[in-house]
């Protein structure tokens, strides 16, 4: 009985820790230039695993291939803020939505064109060696995953509020206008921020891709879905908010499924996510800006 | 105005010249899954539909004209799958349609081709396309056919009584998923766990965790490939160690290559395989299917080899129209096929009986214990 719930509960904290890292990135430019951006899982966590997935089999050692792929996912972050979201920081809100979501339809279709349709294994078997805790098995993978989601949060949260260019970010997400005038290079932040935002989805995409041994061009979709509700229910561009509420949004994904009913498994998700704009509308650590 | 002329001109001129190269041929038409998480068996489907048709225009055609395929992609979505059987109805041409795969796609296409009187052969499972037009067809056992096969198979022929299910939660999966329950509770058996996954869904430990909890003897998977590997990795993951068996949807050399060692000894139902030798003709579709793509056919190849050869009949026998070959395939009585002998009940469904495969040193061959 206690065994079932522990083993539920590391189920839920795995999920949600694939969440957490995916809404960390997702939550950084959704914070700086209020967008939120649909392609995120596109960009970061399917192109740059399958450009690793690639480089390896063009001959690149598997190291080398994630770092490769690593690189050119955050580089792809920056080419396409420069090039589609760009255009449009200044047109209405649900043209830039639009933009990204179109973004998102082009890339997973040219992922389909260049690698075909198909799911595929990740090419390199990993070792991944256990300890058992009552009949509860613990996994190497597993502690790697959420030992990185916590590292990354809590990195890019000293990043935000204890850098100059974290000064910059937040003095841009209140008011782009305002900070161009201070003298802040506004583009730059934008660019940089959309730089590690993709470079963390990319984290979890290839951390993703090993773990479940899949990768297929419409993987990034859903998590983007999820870490867009997590983004609102952690508070809107708050880290320690998209790291708890990954996790909590994995347990009650868990938990849900194991005491109620797995058919509603991802309805649990958005459940919670429903409870919180009608009670907490700005999230666990979100401040209201509209006031402002 | 003058550019506007020009430009609606040429493209009188450009369909003019359409209508005219291909009134000549007879077109067929697939509408599978050619991207998405069923991908794999739109791609078998339309290359022995392919095979079918080249080979029937090297012998010289049906009446000296040749046959085309139009090939559409539902991408196994049955809103995209209304989408596209809206496109083959617009289009007088077509004589037939050789499609859906995944029930939910056949569900949502079905009343457009019945409105439009196009036959239509299908290979999903759901019972509710039993009966439903007058114009569908179905190469496959139902849900409910199947749910008995495979119910006696687990507790007659392996023997086990205490049975896990998990399904996916969709028309294909559920309506098996119920089919089964029916079938087994009529045999006096309750199922241990029954845990529902959505399509496309990458974990599955909370699933896997329940039916753990429920210690049964068997997991029986109903699900396509992409899932069936990933439950089986990550059930052998938490320490699951019992016998598995899978739905038609693992039927794929794609369930060896996603899921590796782990997807070995996985039981699962099939029409077809690889070195399939049980019905004449079948070795020659094989080389023929291997010469041509380089690896041998599967179950759904070999039933859309099948289908298109049946709707060849049809139109050599009762002439070119939709009507003919409705006709021909309500009354034809044991169309002999590499996957057996198919003729239409009064639902027009087949008779055709599940074979038992698995997966042995990579390649998938007749389970030990059949039927």
């Amino acid at each position: 009985m206690v065994d079932y719930l522990l083993q539920q509960l590391l189920n839920g904290l795995v999920i949600g820790s694939f969440l957490a890292l995916m809404t960390v990135g997702f939550s950084m430019t959704y914070g700086v230039i209020r967008l939120a951006n649909f392609a995120h899982g596109d960009i970061g966590y399917m192109m740059g695993v399958y450009v690793a997935v690639s480089a390896y089999f063009a001959g690149v050692p598997i190291a080398l291939a994630l770092v490769v792929g690593l690189g050119f996912a955050a580089l792809l972050g920056l080419v396409v803020v420069r090039v589609a979201y760009k255009p449009v920081f200044f047109a209405p809100r649900l043209v830039m939505l639009l933009t990204t979501i179109g973004v998102s339809i082009f890339l997973e279709n040219l992922a389909m064109v260049i690698w075909g349709a198909q799911a595929r294994p990740f090419p390199v078997p990993v070792d991944n060696p256990f300890i058992k805790v009552g009949s509860v098995r613990l996994f190497l993978l597993q502690g790697v995953v959420i030992a990185v989601t916590v590292l990354l949060a809590i990195s890019m949260h000293v990043l935000v509020h204890h850098t100059r260019l974290g000064k910059s970010m937040r003095a841009t997400a209140e008011d782009m206008e305002t900070a161009k005038i201070m003298g802040i290079n506004v583009n730059r932040v934008v660019y940089g921020t959309f730089l590690l935002g993709t470079f963390l989805g990319s984290v979890a995409g290839i951390l993703a891709a090993v773990y479940y041994n899949s990768i297929s061009p419409l993987m990034g979709f859903t998590p983007t879905l999820k870490a867009f509700c997590i983004a609102v229910l952690g508070g809107i561009g708050s880290l320690p908010g998209a790291l708890v509420g990954g996790v909590l949004m994995g347990i009650v994904e868990a938990l849900g499924a194991g005491y109620i009913h797995s058919g509603f498994r991802d309805g649990f998700a958005y459940l919670l996510l429903f409870v919180f704009l009608v009670f907490l509308p700005n999230g666990l650590f979100g401040k209201s800006r509209e006031r402002a | 105005m003058l550019r506007k002329m020009i430009a609606a001109a040429a493209m009188l001129l450009a369909s003019a010249s359409f209508n005219a190269a291909s009134a000549e041929d007879i077109v067929l038409a697939s509408a599978n899954p050619m991207t998405g998480n069923s991908a794999q068996f739109g791609q078998y489907k339309v290359r022995a539909i392919q095979l079918a048709i080249e080979q029937a225009n090297a012998a010289g055609g049906i009446d000296g004209r040749q046959i085309r395929l139009v090939v559409q992609d539902d991408q196994g979505n049955p809103k995209e799958a209304a989408l596209v059987a809206q496109r083959i109805v617009s289009d007088d041409s077509v004589m037939a349609v050789l499609g859906h795969w995944n029930s939910s796609s056949t569900l949502a296409a079905l009343p457009i081709y019945d409105k439009a009187n196009i036959p239509v052969v299908t290979d999903s499972i759901n019972r509710k396309i039993s009966g439903a037009s007058r114009w569908s067809f179905r190469v496959e056992p139902t849900d409910l056919q199947q749910a008995e096969q495979l119910s006696g198979y687990i507790v007659d022929t392996l023997g086990y009584k205490k049975i896990a299910v998990i399904y996916a939660n969709n028309d294909y999966g559920q309506g098996l998923a119920t089919a089964f329950a029916d079938a087994l509770s009529k045999r006096g058996i309750e199922l241990a766990a029954q845990d529902a996954y959505l399509e496309g869904a990458t974990d599955f430990t909370p699933q896997i965790s329940n039916v753990q909890q429920a210690e049964p003897e068997i997991l029986f998977i109903i699900g396509y490939y992409r899932e069936g590997a990933l439950i089986v990795q990550q059930a052998q993951r938490l320490g699951l160690e019992l016998p598995i068996l899978g739905s038609d949807g693992f039927t794929t050399q794609e369930l060896i290559k996603l899921g590796g060692a782990a997807v070995e000894g996985v039981v699962f139902p099939g029409f077809f395989f690889p070195n399939d030798e049980r019905f004449p003709g079948s070795l020659e579709f094989v080389s023929a299917y291997e010469a041509k793509y380089g690896e041998k056919p599967e179950s759904y190849g070999a039933l859309a080899y099948d289908t298109t050869n049946m709707i060849f009949a049809a139109m050599r026998e009762k002439g070119v129209s939709r009507e003919a070959i409705r006709d021909y395939l309500e009354q034809m009585d044991g169309f002999s096929g590499v996957t057996g002998s198919h003729k239409f009940n009064a639902d027009h469904d087949t008779e055709v009986r599940i074979i038992l495969l698995t997966v042995k040193d990579g390649e998938i061959v007749l389970a030990g214990k059949q039927l």
